[in-house]
């Protein structure tokens, strides 16, 4: 029994410590539509990227979606590079976080939907 | 025998459900955020009405997507449709590797006289992000 319990708990607190936070705030973004491009440089945009529960989206200090949709780690050889995703009802948003090995961390980010916009920025580990 | 029937009959039915877009670049942004220059600094270049083989997009529902440049074996990715009622359909293909993170997003309205347009984005290796948008046509 107590094997068992200090086998999960062991488990419960691996996992909780794979959880990687991060709050990014663009500095530059650019809207495009299928015309023409629309507006450039475009209002701040932020992220909460959990690689465990997805993305928030904040929008001027008010969450436009809570964490929704999911990440993928895609390598821990320099850093760490992952994808995540999620939808809010009118964009679907990817954002590429990018940690590298001397402590930087940027990112990419795409909203799709009527408009393309894309995002670049820093982000911060929390 | 009959089997063999139903399965043909499923395989056909699938195969009629798969819809092909081709799809024109009006409009791109290439946002970057060169690894030397973090502190937040990106370029943007606009290609307005920069149409072109490689700009421009074949999307198959059922094989995914690529790009007319590209052989018509080369298709990439995986794409989900879905109808929306009254809002039309949606159309949303994925492409993920190490390489490469892109998506492509269709609207295509329930009004055969609306126009169907599209959005794009694909995140490269390295750091940048070009995105695209245009219209397109349903073969």
């Amino acid at each position: 029994m107590k094997k068992t319990l200090l086998l999960a708990t062991a488990l419960a607190c691996s996992g909780a410590a794979q959880a990687e936070i991060f709050s990014c705030t663009s500095t530059y973004g650019a809207a495009i539509d299928r015309d023409e491009l629309v507006k450039a440089p475009i209002a701040t945009q932020s992220w909460i990227v959990d690689t465990t529960r997805g993305l928030r989206v904040t929008q001027e200090n008010r969450v436009v979606k809570d964490y929704a949709g999911d990440c993928e780690v895609l390598g821990r050889n320099v850093g760490l590079l992952a994808v995540c995703n999620a939808e809010d009802g009118i964009f679907t948003h990817t954002v590429k976080i990018q940690k590298r090995s001397n402590g930087e961390i940027n990112f990419l980010a795409s909203m799709l939907g009527v408009y393309s916009i894309s995002h670049a920025g820093t982000c911060t580990e929390i | 025998m009959k089997k063999s029937l139903l399965l043909a009959a499923l395989l056909l039915s699938s195969a009629a459900q798969a819809d092909v877009y081709f799809c024109s670049t009006s409009s791109a942004v290439y946002v970057g955020a060169k690894p030397s220059e973090l502190s937040g600094k990106s370029i943007i270049s606009e290609q307005p009405n920069g149409a072109d083989s490689y700009s421009n997009f074949v999307i198959d529902t059922s094989k995914g997507f690529r790009r007319a440049s590209q052989d018509n074996s080369t298709y990439q990715g995986s794409c989900e449709a879905t109808d929306e009622g009254v809002y039309g359909i949606r159309v949303a293909c994925t492409r993920l590797d190490v390489y490469h993170f892109q998506n492509i997003f269709i609207k295509e309205y329930p009004e055969t006289d609306q126009e169907i347009y599209f959005t794009e984005a694909e995140h490269l290796f390295g750091s940048n992000v070009s995105s695209s948008a245009g219209k397109c046509t349903k073969a």
